[in-house]
């Protein structure tokens, strides 16, 4: 927390980055995340997000220095998920929010996933068991694209509830999109359901076609005839221009009315 | 304020140290010396906070910044009733924080989702109705001469808004957003002090306080384009995307 590393012209300080050794740049980003820790960040919350800079400094780090920033922010979730040390909840919260821009193209992404496997599944009661820090570790596996199973998901949003929905719905899609649209006409009409079709339908339509997406949804009776979700998607037509997103939205509208 | 001699020197070889530290920190420790907008309440525990020895520059920089994210929103409401507000962000960013918040379940889909978006403010204003468009405090523009446009007077280029603006020199090869909206009746924009500009881990070296007597905060323009002048600043609590206006040019990405 205490070394500036942006100059007076706003420039990431790498000098001071390539004079750090290994250990060094841990414990910088040690300290960064632990900066998130109550007391020391919480009283006033008004500072950027502690893994913002972290983050910064790998998109503009050369392949070095990514490579280190890569090996200290494993290292620190390995000690974390093998319990050797307690951190606070917030901050093992920044540290999961900066895996996916880290490691998502990198070669390290199965390790990373499988240690964040190892803490959810895991049997021990520390912060990994704190809801937010679930809920931060199912984001960071969604980020890196892993293809957790249709149980899985379904466990997870048993535990967690409504406010995990987008992420449980963005998982399902990776390992099924016809188990993610069933799984969604399952669950009860709320605001969070309203959000999570009117964001996530046009891009599942980018990505799979709108025949398809069409068809699931007719196959699910509760679907398409969820008045909040026929609701939710006029409103995403309403007043709009004509646009490839109104074209699809329009499309979903029409295929989800009732007949 | 009342402090005795020798707290007040120390206050001095405080600031002075500041100075050699770095040039954001000389910057800073010459904002100190300027700001004016802090309550005398404020000034009294900045200079209770400087006037104690310090073992590291390092040490009396996280002082100031931990003292500094007790003091944000503690300035002057603005002079800017009424107006539109213009906000630059990066795309990345707001997707960042979209997913941060669990509004979607990765970045990823969070930043295709507002490229989808962008392509008009209802669409923006309808999906992200109830979504924070801020982590803790948001800081914006505005025209005082044209209060329903907040673009008039400022550069059309991506590269000149950011520089305009004061923003990131880290965001200028991202795509940014513009978001143009309202604020709440219940929220009112302030006048930027060095409580804001100094809270977070890193201090912003683009920032100088209000010059006395103004009812904002003034931008500092990057020193390549200083000759575009600043713009009005202020900062205002975190607001939704129901603020957003209905324009179809509210929302905009600039690639």
């Amino acid at each position: 927390m205490t070394v500036q590393i942006l100059t007076v012209d706003g420039q990431i300080d790498m000098a001071a980055f390539t004079e750090m050794s290994a250990p060094e740049l841990k414990d910088w980003i040690c300290e960064r995340l632990l900066s998130a820790a109550p007391g020391v960040y919480a009283a006033a919350q008004t500072a950027e997000p502690a893994h913002y800079i972290i983050q910064r400094l790998y998109e503009h780090a050369d392949a070095a220095l990514r490579e280190d920033v890569r090996r200290a922010l494993q290292e620190i979730l390995g000690v974390l998920v093998d319990g050797n040390q307690q951190w606070p909840v917030q901050a093992v919260v920044e540290l999961l929010q900066v895996l996916e821009p880290v490691f998502r193209e990198s070669d390290d992404i199965l390790d990373v996933k499988s240690a964040i496997h190892t803490a959810i599944d895991g049997d021990s009661v520390g912060p990994f068991k704190v809801d937010s820090v679930r809920r931060a570790s199912l984001q960071a596996l969604v980020g890196l694209r892993d293809r957790c199973g249709y149980e899985f998901w379904k466990h997870q949003y048993e535990e967690l509830g409504p406010s995990a929905l987008a992420t449980v719905f963005e998982g399902l899609t990776l390992y099924s999109v016809d188990a993610a649209i069933h799984w969604m006409g399952t669950q009860p009409e709320t605001a969070e359901l309203r959000a999570c079709v009117v964001n996530y339908l046009p891009l599942l339509i980018e990505d799979y076609g709108l025949a398809r997406i069409e068809a699931l949804v007719r196959s699910s009776s509760t679907l398409s005839h969820n008045p909040v979700i026929c609701s939710a998607l006029r409103e995403a037509t309403f007043h709009c221009v004509e646009t490839p997103e109104r074209r699809i939205a329009v499309a979903l509208a029409n295929c989800l009315a009732p007949t | 304020m009342s402090l005795p001699d020798a707290e007040w020197q120390q206050a001095r070889q405080n600031l002075d140290l500041l100075c050699t530290h770095s040039g954001i920190h000389r910057q800073a420790a010459e904002n100190l010396r300027t700001e004016s907008n802090l309550t005398s309440a404020d000034l009294q525990r900045l200079a209770a906070t400087l006037a104690v020895p310090y073992p590291s520059t390092d040490s009396l920089v996280t002082a100031l910044t931990l003292l500094f994210r007790d003091l944000t929103f503690h300035g002057p409401e603005a002079d800017s009733g009424g107006v539109v507000f213009l906000r630059m962000v990066s795309t990345d960013v707001l997707a960042k924080h979209f997913a941060d918040c669990g509004y979607f379940g990765s970045q990823f889909s969070a930043r295709r989702s507002i490229r989808n978006g962008t392509r008009t403010a209802k669409t923006c204003r309808l999906k992200w109705t109830t979504y924070t468009l801020g982590k803790f405090l948001m800081w914006a523009t505005f025209c005082p001469t044209a209060a329903a446009n907040p673009r008039s007077g400022l550069p059309a280029s991506k590269r000149d808004l950011m520089c305009v603006l004061g923003l990131s020199h880290l965001d200028r090869r991202k795509s940014m957003l513009i978001i143009q909206y309202r604020l709440p009746g219940t929220t009112k924009a302030q006048v930027p002090t060095v409580a804001e500009a100094y809270s977070a881990s890193e201090w912003h070296p683009y920032f100088r306080p209000a010059p006395p007597g103004r009812r904002h905060g003034l931008t500092q323009p990057w020193p390549e384009c200083a000759k575009l002048g600043p713009r009005p600043e202020v900062i205002h609590s975190v607001i939704a995307g129901n603020c957003i206006m209905d324009q179809d040019d509210c929302v905009q990405e600039l690639p």
